[in-house]
């Protein structure tokens, strides 16, 4: 029975996370963006200022949802998160909230956005007071990407490009790494676990399961290009070499979060 | 630009820049199976061919793109 009680209040407090989600960005979005835009012209400093809202709010979310028990969140690696430095983060993308999370500890990071929410009129001031990067144009994309690299700033990419399908192995796009090779940059894996699976890409938003979810954001040490491909090869070469050893990265740090989980009952 | 030149244009440009062997390169030569172009060189190869030609083919009609003969009927589209 006490299980069925626990069940039922996350279930609830599922419903009330999403609720506040929703009620927090149209205060964002129809309130406090409008008037950053009128008071703040400066597109710089109103860059700054935004994301700093954005992760200050996405860190009371975070804070909510542990609150009420919906979910757990364990980081690992912390030592490795510098929110200045520049550098590409990437990471695997099992959930909704893994990118909440992940603002939430690199408030200033760029990141991409789709061209619909940019234009969506209850968000679209957030993310436009933001400067999030938009995908509606690929060539563009990559050259924005890489462009924001090159002026000193950090950016977060999941190279999966959507969240993971259950009980398939994940795969990166090459998008990632072509943007880490040709800016030159230092590359942050970060590897995600959510155990039990919730809000993943095909669990409808309600399922709750029977334990809590148990988020594990394990931060690696940041990695030269080099230290991922040492062998001096061709950009195209090394786009593919990079993106198989950032795959290869982020599946070993998943197996060896799920091998820790389990008893070993041959030893 | 006439067909030929163009034709000549995307040889030149998948030979040099992405490793394509000269003979491979036909009209009828699927750009991602034959001539192994991926994602990301595509959308490089669109950047070079709107600085040779002037002409911006759309991301989207790229996707319908499989032939080097596709390639050349996207363009004429424009």
């Amino acid at each position: 029975m006490r299980w069925y009680f626990e069940y039922l209040w996350r279930l609830f407090g599922t419903a009330l996370c999403f609720t506040v989600f929703g009620v927090g960005g149209l205060v964002y979005g129809l309130l406090i963006f409008p008037l950053i835009f009128l008071f703040t012209r400066d597109r710089e400093s109103r860059r700054v200022v935004a994301r700093r809202l954005i992760g200050k709010g996405f860190g009371a979310f975070v804070g909510l949802m542990k609150a009420v028990n919906v979910v757990k969140i364990r980081i690992e690696g912390s030592e490795h998160i510098d929110d200045q430095r520049r550098q590409l983060i990437i990471a695997n993308h099992p959930t909704l909230i893994d990118v909440v999370i992940l603002i939430s500890l690199f408030p200033q990071a760029n990141c991409v956005i789709k061209e619909a929410v940019r234009r969506n009129p209850f968000m679209g001031s957030t993310v436009r007071a933001a400067d999030y990067i938009s995908n509606s144009e690929p060539e563009e994309l990559l050259e924005s990407c890489v462009g924001y690299l090159g002026n000193g700033k950090s950016l977060l990419l999941f190279p999966e490009g959507t969240r993971t399908r259950h009980q398939e192995p994940i795969d990166f796009k090459p998008g990632a790494a072509t943007v880490a090779a040709r800016a030159k940059v230092d590359i942050l894996p970060i590897a995600i676990e959510c155990e039990p699976l919730y809000l993943s890409k095909q669990l409808p938003w309600y399922y709750v399961p029977r334990t809590v979810p148990t988020f594990t954001i394990r931060v690696l040490p940041p990695r030269k290009v080099t230290d991922l491909v040492p062998a001096a090869v061709d950009e195209r070469r090394l786009r593919h070499e990079l993106n198989s050893a950032l795959l290869e990265l982020i599946r070993r740090e998943l197996a060896d979060m799920e091998f820790s989980r389990k008893p070993i009952y041959n030893a | 630009m006439n067909e030929d030149s163009l034709f000549a244009e995307i040889r030149d440009i998948l030979v040099k820049q992405f490793d394509v062997e000269e003979a491979a390169v036909t009209l009828d030569a699927n750009l991602y199976e034959d001539l192994e172009i991926d994602s990301i060189d595509a959308v490089d190869l669109l950047v070079q061919l709107k600085e040779v030609t002037g002409k911006k083919i759309a991301p989207e009609s790229f996707k319908e793109v499989r032939t080097i003969r596709d390639v050349l009927d996207a363009l004429k589209a424009l």
